[in-house]
């Protein structure tokens, strides 16, 4: 353990090494017991192997069909290209905390540092903390893969090295996007261009909601989309999704050469571009963090709503509440860093409406593959509706109690309980979470241009899900509570979070299962459900099950909540 | 006003406090002094209801923290030694945040904090977000946010920390003042002669016991060296090697 440790320091750059010990003293210096962090970790094992035989299943499910068996290197290269995209995201939000934001950058910027060894220390940091939560998400299926083709062992060890590369290429980009984009825009314009970013994406999603949408001013924007959907990436052979493809084939079946000249390529670039951003980081670093700080100076133009404006519209909500959620909106909604987690999001849901607007009945077929497509239709909106969702509970809603961080003493000496401080932070949160929650569940619906009653149903479901989502994120989020950050865009790579998001991967499973049910009974037996009554009987029983769920969740969830806000005070 | 009964606070092994019992009457200055790591924190922690003790009690304004947390917590205003605020609101936007926590009579709000940006200087700052301010002005917009809700127990954790001459001498002012209107001003500080000018009561904490305690005369009398300033009489009782070995008889 003690060798283990040695070759870690000797490898970590010198800008992460107060983190390396640190993470070393927590596990070997540690007056607190490390039970919670093998439980954890414990937990950690179970799910990445639950990953690995769900990945297998789903694999040896699809050996039926042999056009899904073709297709598994191909929707492999695409789920690798499509997760590159959201690492260069997620890194260029995690870069603006870590390099602009980060308590240590005083520091290090009045230490005989070099350059190169600060920018080498926040990618690598950077590459680290975007990256870990995907690596234990993607090395299942990769493993997966591997063992249902029978590969040879180069699979295991190139699909190592291709992975650090991509990791590499996202966080560089990531943190070239960052620079460029605080030192052209200061963070009071920066708001204002964001907020025409949010208004034109909603104008997007509308127009992606509607399928015939192919005209006009917007046919280049759709046929740029058009590469983001699986269906089409085999027409565009210049895209990267369909080399890794054909290289990840190739690989399967013994042959390197092909991957090896990706990943060639990848370390080349990610020279230029690890020279690229050390060029720009000297340039624009001063520029960028001054036009950072800029934002808080001057007076504010949007202020907090006074007391009698509660007596106009809330008087329903006790005072301490009111003041706890109208906080929470204007501290989420001065800061950059969220804002630009916000735009990340955006772009997820049109990639989403993007391609749940394209699935296009299949031709060819009889009436009982129609009835399964329209129960899979629906029930993939409503998983992936879901899924977005759980990411916005997870970049938003899981670190606000964390968020509190410093001036959490304000609110524990407060007259506020633990139980009231934690049901405002939930009222909070449930509104803008199911307003947003409720625009996704209903777009995708137009989108696929469902019956009016599905849609409602589908919207309702919705609701409870969001519902639950939230009282999770709430729950777990002050039980793995994490309130010591440098910067709030660490908490949304924290172990917690991982937890988290598993735990909501599985209880959307349960809810997409109740949801089978109810749309697979409305669909295959229409003879049954062909009456206003009935058909009401089996959407309340669909409903019921969905809140079942929600109510044990919510109160279990919030109550271990509670229970570790308690904790704090010993 | 304050009553602290057999107060204790265990951390694993660690007794950071160690049974101590007070009795603060209403309108008066307590200075509480110690060394770094004495308990001071943890004791003020204990009286504010941010950590639950070990054993003891906490009585504030009639009320027990333990099982009226909330009208316990509700009379009193809390300073902490270091001033975090939330960032992201502006000064006036602080202090309608703490009014609405507080429960402060709506008619009443504005002229509240009005009066305590004025008394602190912060007036033309009010608008401002808290992330532009430097240390001393944060320091002073906790204690508007303090006071705001007209506490009748003003505990504060040093807070000399971090302010120019000005700021001090404002503050000084301003807690005598709050005194003489009658809130009991609890003051942790390691500025001796601050506690020297206007504390009416001084108790020294040392590894977590109470080692001394009275007004300053009664302190000068029981130290029997004829110590003229509180720092010879600190620096002398804390440099002693057991706290059983001190003046508990004088508490």
């Amino acid at each position: 353990m003690h060798l283990a440790y040695r070759s870690i320091r000797a490898c970590a750059p010198l800008v992460s090494l107060p983190k390396v010990i640190s993470l070393k003293n927590r596990f070997f210096r540690a007056s607190t017991s490390l039970f919670g962090d093998w439980a954890v970790f414990a937990v950690t094992l179970i799910l990445i192997a639950g990953f690995y035989l769900c990945s297998l299943h789903t694999l040896a499910e699809w050996q039926t069909s042999p056009v899904y068996q073709a297709n598994i290197p191909l929707l492999v290269g695409t789920l690798v290209c499509a997760v590159g995209i959201l690492v260069i995201i997620s890194s260029a939000v995690t870069s603006i905390g870590s390099l602009l934001l980060s308590q240590d950058m005083e520091l290090l910027l009045s230490a005989p540092i070099r350059t190169s060894k600060i920018v080498g220390g926040k990618l690598s940091e950077v590459a680290l903390a975007t990256s870990w939560m995907l690596l234990l998400f993607l090395v299942p299926p990769f493993i997966a893969v591997g063992n249902y083709w029978g590969a040879p062992s180069e699979y295991y060890a190139l699909s190592i090295v291709f992975f650090v590369a991509t990791v590499w290429f996202s966080a560089a980009i990531g943190m070239i996007i960052a620079l460029l984009f605080c030192s052209i825009i200061s963070a009071k314009t920066g708001r204002a261009i964001l907020a025409v970013m949010f208004v034109g994406t909603l104008i997007v999603i509308t127009i992606l909601s509607n399928p015939g949408h192919d005209v006009g001013v917007f046919s280049l924007l759709s046929s740029t989309a058009h590469t983001s959907h699986i269906e089409m990436v085999k027409q565009y052979p210049y895209l990267p999704a369909v080399w890794i493809g054909r290289a990840l084939r190739q690989l399967l079946n013994g042959s390197t050469s092909p991957i090896l000249l990706i990943i060639a390529i990848i370390f080349l670039l990610n020279i230029a571009l690890t020279t690229g951003l050390n060029w720009l980081y000297t340039k624009l670093y001063s520029r960028a963090y001054t036009h950072l700080q800029n934002s808080s100076s001057g007076e504010i133009s949007l202020r907090l709503p006074r007391s009698f404006d509660r007596k106009l519209f809330f008087k329903w909500m006790s005072r301490p509440r009111f003041a706890l959620i109208t906080r929470e909106f204007f501290s989420f909604s001065r800061d950059l860093t969220q804002t630009i987690q916000m735009g990340m999001l955006l772009s997820i849901c049109i990639l989403y409406l993007f391609n749940i607007g394209r699935l296009e009945y299949p031709s060819n077929v009889g009436v009982t593959m129609l009835q399964a497509w329209d129960v899979i239709t629906v029930l993939l909106c409503f998983l992936l509706s879901s899924l977005i969702t759980l990411s916005i509970c997870s970049r938003f809603v899981f670190p606000s109690i964390s968020l509190e961080g410093k001036t959490l003493w304000i609110l524990q000496s407060s007259p506020l309980s633990s139980s009231e401080i934690l049901r405002a932070k939930y009222l909070a949160w449930l509104v803008p979470t199911a307003l947003i929650g409720m625009v996704i569940f209903m777009s995708g619906g137009f989108a696929l241009g469902l019956p009016p009653i599905i849609l409602l149903l589908l919207v309702v479901m919705g609701l409870i899900i969001t519902r639950t989502l939230v009282a999770l994120a709430i729950g777990m989020g002050t039980r793995f509570a994490f309130f010591e950050w440098e910067h709030p865009t660490q908490l949304a790579t924290t172990v917690g979070n991982f937890l988290f998001l598993s735990s909501g991967v599985a209880i959307v499973g349960i809810q997409t299962s109740i949801a089978a049910m109810v749309f697979g009974a409305y669909y295959f037996l229409p003879e049954l459900f062909n009456t206003p009554i009935h058909r009401s009987i089996l959407f309340a029983f669909g409903i019921a099950s969905l809140l079942v769920v929600h109510t044990f969740t919510a109160k279990v969830a919030l109550r271990i909540g509670i229970r570790a806000l308690d904790n704090l005070y010993e | 006003m304050i009553q602290l009964h057999n107060l204790s606070k265990h951390y694993r092994d660690c007794k950071a406090v160690d049974n101590i019992s007070l009795q603060i009457p209403k309108g008066s200055i307590f200075g509480f002094l110690g060394m770094n790591g004495a308990g001071k924190t943890s004791t003020i922690k204990m009286m504010t209801g941010i950590l639950r003790p070990t054993t003891g009690t906490v009585t504030i304004a009639g009320h027990c923290l333990a099982k009226e947390p909330s009208k316990a917590k509700a009379a009193i205003g809390y300073v902490p030694d270091r001033p975090y605020v939330y960032p992201k609101l502006s000064g006036r936007e602080y202090l309608y945040f703490m009014c609405d926590l507080y429960n402060v009579a709506v008619k009443e709000v504005d002229t509240r904090i009005d009066s305590v940006l004025d008394e602190y200087g912060m007036a033309q700052y009010q608008h401002n977000l808290i992330e532009s301010y430097s240390h001393g002005m944060k320091q002073r917009i906790a204690f508007c946010g303090a006071l705001v809700h007209k506490p009748t127990v003003l505990i504060v954790d040093e807070p000399m920390v971090g302010l120019d001459p000005h700021g001090a001498k404002t503050l000084k002012s301003a807690l005598k003042r709050e005194a003489n209107a009658g809130t009991t001003v609890f003051l942790s500080t390691h500025s001796l002669h601050v506690a020297e000018e206007l504390a009416d009561t001084i108790a020294i904490l040392h590894k977590g016991k109470i080692i001394i305690s009275g007004s300053f005369q009664e302190i000068q009398r029981m130290s029997q060296r004829g110590h003229e300033h509180l720092e010879e009489i600190f620096i002398e009782l804390t440099s002693q090697a057991s706290p059983y070995e001190m003046y508990a008889g004088g508490i």
